[in-house]
Parts: structure tokens; C-alpha cells; sequence
């Protein structure tokens, strides 16, 4: 491994600072002063970790920013333009970064092995003498890639020039020969530096840095001697500055995925802890099963459970940060103006949700600047503010959190929408449907999709797949909307993909697991009975709640149903009718590759305790 | 006067190759030794102008060989002869004070550009 270890480490806290720098440079723009200083201090960590790891692009690009930033301090003042360049100059970095992950963290400066495992500077591959067919650069260095550039914090101080050695392509050994030179260099007066150091990776450039007395011609010369020098070129010494803007379409921002996590060391003490004391336990239990022992293990693992949980855990801000970049280019594209509010960024999820709720917010965040605010003047005819304003704004729940995405644009077009539902017989003619009926619609696969979002003069776009993803996480969608005022989105998702608290539930005979994300009470059905129809009611604190006979549903004929599970999703409940209501336990949700024309009801599948599959049961696909 | 060389490979073939390109451009190759160890000794006996050295050999290798040469001669002229891969023990001579280094397999023009670098 090139860069070693602390690679992962490096990225992900990198990424860290990239989002507090894009934070501070959103507020910069609304107006916000103070962060200047936080995206100062951002681009500076930044420069310096680059540094560190020898990670010369970003670091430089980090310098540029931190001098822009520095320029504001001074009294410089920011405008969208200004503002518009240091957000390009953060995406550089961004792509620097993902660019050394490609590339399995092959650092363009970064410390290599030798091909004879010695340690020592890496051989340049595809440079044998008499020139055969060039090989890849080795790593770093990929096609249509600069050489590697000294960052700032390589030049030595006083340095004021740079001889920049470059070697012929088909130099041999060119690190060895870079050493030779090292050596005529730093054996001449003025010189107060090199770069690459020694032992590092080795580029084809030999920087040597001169202070202001040195003879340049002289240096010139003694570096010529060793020979396999294509040419010298002679450079005052000065800042690069970021080149690498790129125009990257809007939603594509996703942070490089290195599949780590930064964990206290503390708590992977914790949990070896648990793990020895559960194999002691385990020792124990082979020799005399007791219920002492049992009950212990129980415990141990349960703490096990929370700790590797509590692991994966990362604050929903960590992904919505980005979203407010995505708000505002989009917004800027459409010609809006929106303000973009997160609350509860502080609540924690497991990482593989909130990762997959990415793609589905980006939708909604799309749809809601497109389709959602109405454009200034707009808006200002209507006596809105001239300013759009959405808004995410997360809960934690007991079993999951709670995501709600509000917009105070236009809001769904009723009208139009049903227009469409019956044109694509979805609606009958004569229904005078429900407006939540209406809107479910958008869900529907296809709905939106075939036609032209202006014509729909709503939103819809891609609902169905929107729907479909939080769905597969085990969560449910739901919109509400006000002609005029705006639009709400209601997510629901677990907290962990992994895990998830379900009841046991008898139907027919057959067991079942219904995840409690959305499960709200159970309740008893009476001995003298609400009429369990296929749509009857039951009473649930003191209010009629729609009551579905699950096992019709299933097929499984007509049980006995004793209880009945409510599930609720924003206003909307329902009511399941089971036969019985087993118990409660933590499951392990298998990933569920539903079969073609499997009843939607379900959403996955996993291992009871006593070791028998069952199926899970979505009680949202039935509202 | 010709200029004087010692040859200090273990291998035969390279020796006679190494000695070919440099007679042919008037060199006198005073000596050919095929351990670290022979070209210590030579060295000492017969302060060629220049030696060239392999790197990997028996009985001492060319490193501990340079270091010897280096630290008993401090202006001892080594070449060393290195085969692809071996950049970080050519690296490693260089600090030890080696001059030069041509790289396996040999092209006379490259031999003779090393060794013209390094006697002037």
C-alpha cells in the first residue's frame, strides 16, 4: 500500500473540512460574515493534511483558496461570482480527493516502494534503456496527469527561484539519476532545497530552490552534469494557483467512498472487552448450559450490538451539508431564488441509510427548485416573499428518524394530476377522488415520467422512484400540499439497515415480522367485535382507524384476529388485524430480491430466533 | 596516457563486454576482479582511475564494496552497473558516494557518456 494507514484517515477528514468549507462558503454568500474565519480555517487544515500526506495537487489548490479567503479577511468583500470560484476551487479539491482514492491513495507525491522492496524511491516503469514501449506511470500518475507539484509547504524558506530540472523520458533509473543531481545541486551556494525529498516519489522533475543569491547559470551547469537531463527551466517561485474548476452537473457530488470509519479507540476497546467476555461465556455454556450464563450472553451481545451500531452512526448533516450546494446551483440555474434551511442535522443514522437516502432527497430538492418555487417576480405578484425557501428538517423517532422536506412554492397542481390519473385509468372518470388518494398518484410508477414536466405544471418527476427507494429501506414517503403555499414530503427510514425491531405476528398459522418503524400501538379487538370487514373500523383513541384483514390481504384466508397492529404514516393510519401478536424482537434484515409479482406487502425477509425464515411485512403498502 | 580502469563484476560475459566497449574507446582496463571483496583489494593495488561496479555479487556485494572503496579513497571514481529494479541499491551507492551508474543491459554509448561524465 502506497500511502499506508493513515490514508483512509486522511480522506475521511478531509472530506470533513471540504464540507465545513462549502458550509462557510454558502453563508459567506447569504451574507453571513463570521464564516470567513471557518472557511479560513477549513482551507488551511485542509492544505495542511494534503501536505502531510503528500498530496501536492490538493494542497496546492487548498493554498489558493486560503489566499482568496485571506484576500476577503483583509477587507476584500465576497459576491456570487467570487464566491462561485471558491466553491469551483472546493470541487477541485473534492475531485483531487477522489481522484487519490481512484487511485488507491496513491498520493501524487507520495512515499512509494522500490520494486526490489528495498523502500527506496520507486523506479519510473516503461523507461528501459533504448526506450521499449513506455508502461504506465507507476500509479500516481495517470493518463493526461500533470507532473506532481510541489506544494507550498515543500519550498524552504528564503527561497525566492526554482530551477526546475526536468529528465529525459527514457532516462533509466531516473529516481538515481534525480539523486545524482540532488547531490551536484545541493553542493552549490544558493541552493536551499530540493524537492522531491529524498526517498520520495519521484516524478521526473527535480525541483531546486535557490534564495536570492545564487547563480542561477552556475546551478544551471553543475545540475546539467549527471547527465539525462532533457531540460532546465528557471522559475521566480510562485503559488499555483487552481486551474481544475470543473463544471460538473448538478447532484453529481458524492463524496468518495472509502468504506471507513474513524473510531474511538476507547470503544474498540469496549468491544474487544465484550467479545473476550463473550467467548468465556460461550466456554462456559459448552460445559454446563445454565440460564445465568444465557442471560449474560444475552446482555454482552446486546451491548456488542449497540456499540458496532452506534459505529456506523453519522450525523444526517454530514449528507445534507452537500445537498445545500445542490440547492443552490440548482437554484441558480432555474433562475430562483431559495434559501435552504436544515434542522436536526445533529440526528444520527446509520450510514448505508443515509447514504441511500441521497439520491431520493436530491430528487425532492430538484423537483422542489424546478418545479416547487416559483420564479421571483413570480412570487412576489403573489405576495410571497421574493425569496424561495425549503427546507429539510429531521426528527428522531423511536425506531427510526423522520425527514420532512418543505417548500413554500406553488404545490402540487390537484387538477392537473388527476387530469392525468384518468387519462392513464388510474382515476375512474366519475370518482370524485380524495385528494390524498390524488396525490399517492405521484408515487405511481410511470405517473410523471411520460410527459412533460411543464405540462403536469406540478412536481412528480421520478416520485415512483423516489417512493421505491425509501421503501427499500424499509421507510415510507408521504406528501401533503397546499395550492399556493408548498409542498411537504414526509420520509420515513430505520435508523440502521441492519437491524431492526420487529413483532412477531401469527397469521393463519404462519409467522411473520412487521418492522415497528411506522407501527404505532397495538391493539386489542374486542370480544364484541368492530366489524373486520375488508374495510371496517376500529376505534383507536377514540378515533375511527381503517381496519385490514391482513390475511385477506396475504391470501391466507380469514383467520380469527385477536389484535390489531396500527401503523401510521404522517396523518394517515391503518389498522392490521392479526391473529395473534407473538412478541417482539431485533432482526436481522436479509436483502430481499423480490420475486416478479411477489405481493408488494412484503419488503424482505429474515431468520427468526428459532432459526425459521419468515418474511417481513411493509404495513405501508397497504394504507 | 590512457586513462586506467578496474572492472568488478562476477559475471564473465559482462566483464568481457564491459571491457570490449571500453578498450574501444581507449580506455586501459588494468584489471577485472569478480567479488566486492577482489575489487577492494585491486583497488588498493592497482588505484585505477576508475572502477566500475556491480551490485549484486558474492563475498561482499557492490555496495559494501563502494563503502569500502569510498571510505579508504574518498575521490574514488565508481560507476556502478545496475540491472532494472535495483534503483533504491543504486540510490543507496550513490549516497555512499558513487559517481555514476549504467544500467544493465549495457549500451556502449551509455557506458562511455557515464564514464567521460565522470573523469571529465
Amino acid at each position: 500500500m502506497r500511502s499506508g494507514r493513515f490514508f483512509d484517515l486522511y480522506v475521511s477528514e478531509t472530506q470533513e473540512h471540504l464540507r465545513l468549507l462549502t458550509r462557510s462558503l454558502l453563508a459567506l454568500e447569504r451574507g453571513e460574515d463570521a464564516a470567513i474565519e471557518q472557511a479560513f480555517r477549513a482551507a488551511h487544515t485542509i492544505k495542511g493534511l494534503a501536505a502531510a500526506m503528500g498530496h501536492g495537487s490538493a494542497a496546492t489548490l487548498a493554498h489558493s483558496l486560503e489566499d482568496r479567503l485571506s484576500g476577503i479577511r483583509g477587507g476584500g468583500g465576497v459576491d456570487a461570482t467570487l464566491v462561485d470560484e471558491m466553491l469551483g476551487a472546493a470541487d477541485g479539491l473534492e475531485a483531487a480527493i477522489a481522484e487519490s482514492v481512484r487511485t488507491g491513495g496513491a498520493a501524487d507525491t507520495s512515499g512509494a516502494d522500490d520494486a526490489g522492496g528495498n523502500g527506496g524511491p520507486t523506479e519510473r516503469a516503461g523507461a528501459p534503456v533504448g526506450g521499449g514501449a513506455p508502461g504506465p506511470a507507476g500509479g500516481a500518475v495517470g493518463p493526461g496527469s500533470v507532473v506532481a507539484q510541489p506544494s507550498p509547504a515543500d519550498v524552504p524558506a528564503g527561497a525566492t527561484q526554482v530551477l526546475v530540472i526536468r529528465l529525459r523520458d527514457d532516462a533509466a533509473l531516473p529516481a538515481a539519476r534525480a539523486e545524482l543531481i540532488r547531490r551536484a545541486a545541493t553542493g552549490c551556494e544558493g541552493v536551499v532545497g530540493t524537492w522531491p525529498a529524498k526517498g520520495k516519489r519521484f516524478d521526473g522533475e527535480l525541483h531546486v530552490f535557490m534564495d536570492a543569491t545564487a547563480d542561477a547559470g552556475a546551478i544551471e551547469a553543475a545540475v546539467r552534469a549527471p547527465g539525462d537531463v532533457a531540460g532546465v527551466r528557471l522559475e521566480r517561485w510562485r503559488r499555483r494557483s487552481a486551474t481544475t474548476t470543473q463544471d460538473r452537473r448538478v447532484g453529481d457530488r458524492r463524496a468518495p467512498d472509502t468504506g471507513s470509519v474513524r473510531v474511538d479507540r476507547k470503544r474498540l476497546d469496549d468491544m474487544a472487552e465484550g467479545i473476550a467476555e463473550l467467548s468465556v461465556l460461550h466456554a462456559r455454556a459448552a460445559q454446563s448450559p445454565d440460564e445465568v450464563t444465557s442471560h449474560r450472553a444475552a446482555a454482552v451481545l446486546a451491548s456488542l450490538q449497540r456499540m458496532i451500531l452506534e459505529l456506523r452512526m453519522v450525523p444526517v448533516s454530514t449528507a445534507l451539508d452537500r445537498l445545500a450546494r445542490l440547492v443552490r446551483d440548482a437554484a441558480k440555474s432555474a433562475s430562483r431564488e431559495v434559501d435552504f434551511e436544515v434542522a436536526g442535522g445533529e440526528i444520527e443514522l446509520d450510514q448505508a441509510v443515509l447514504d441511500a437516502l441521497v439520491d431520493p432527497l436530491v430528487h425532492l430538492l430538484r423537483n422542489a427548485v424546478d418545479h416547487g418555487i416559483e420564479p421571483p417576480a413570480e412570487r412576489e405578484a403573489a405576495g410571497k416573499p421574493r425569496r424561495g425557501r425549503i427546507r429539510i428538517e429531521t426528527f428522531g423517532e423511536r425506531s427510526g428518524v423522520r425527514m420532512v422536506v418543505t417548500d413554500d412554492g406553488r404545490g402540487v397542481d390537484l387538477d392537473a394530476v388527476v387530469a392525468r390519473g384518468r387519462e392513464l385509468s388510474l382515476l375512474a372518470d366519475a370518482e370524485d377522488a380524495a385528494e390524498e388518494d390524488v396525490l399517492r398518484l405521484l408515487f405511481q410508477p410511470g405517473f410523471s415520467t411520460a410527459r412533460s414536466v411543464t405540462e403536469l405544471s406540478g412536481r412528480g418527476v421520478g416520485l415512483d422512484v423516489v417512493a421505491g427507494r425509501i421503501r427499500g429501506l424499509g421507510g415510507a414517503i408521504d406528501v401533503n400540499t397546499r395550492p399556493g403555499e408548498g409542498t411537504r414530503f414526509t420520509l420515513r427510514v430505520p435508523l440502521t439497515l441492519a437491524l431492526s425491531h420487529s413483532l412477531r405476528i401469527d397469521l393463519g398459522g404462519e409467522e411473520y415480522a412487521l418492522p415497528i418503524t411506522h407501527v404505532t400501538e397495538v391493539v386489542q379487538l374486542g370480544a364484541v367485535n368492530e366489524a373486520v370487514g375488508e374495510t371496517g373500523t376500529v376505534m383507536v383513541r377514540g378515533e375511527a382507524v381503517s381496519l385490514v384483514d391482513l390475511g385477506r390481504v396475504l391470501g391466507s384466508g380469514p383467520g380469527s384476529p385477536s389484535a390489531a397492529v396500527v401503523a401510521a404514516l404522517g396523518e394517515r393510519r391503518v389498522a392490521l388485524a392479526v391473529d395473534r401478536v407473538i412478541g417482539h424482537e431485533q432482526i436481522v434484515v436479509k436483502p430481499f430480491d423480490a420475486p416478479v409479482g411477489i405481493l408488494p406487502v412484503f419488503s424482505g425477509a429474515t431468520i427468526l430466533t428459532d432459526g425459521r425464515p419468515a418474511l417481513l411485512i411493509d404495513p405501508l403498502s397497504v394504507l | 596516457m590512457a586513462r586506467t580502469v578496474l572492472i568488478c563484476d562476477d559475471a564473465l560475459f559482462m566483464r568481457t563486454m564491459l571491457a570490449e566497449i571500453m578498450e574501444g574507446a581507449g580506455f586501459e582496463v588494468i584489471g577485472q576482479a569478480s567479488t566486492g571483496a577482489e575489487a577492494v583489494r585491486m583497488y588498493r593495488e592497482l588505484m585505477p582511475d576508475l572502477v566500475t561496479m556491480d551490485i549484486i555479487m558474492p563475498d561482499m556485494g557492490g555496495i559494501d564494496a563502494v563503502k569500502a572503496i569510498i571510505g579508504e579513497f574518498p575521490d574514488a571514481n565508481v560507476v556502478m552497473c545496475s540491472a532494472m529494479g535495483q534503483q533504491a541499491l543504486v540510490i543507496e551507492a550513490i549516497q555512499a558516494g558513487a559517481r555514476d551508474f549504467v544500467v544493465k543491459p549495457f549500451q556502449p554509448a551509455r557506458v562511455l557518456e557515464a564514464i567521460q561524465r565522470v573523469l571529465g
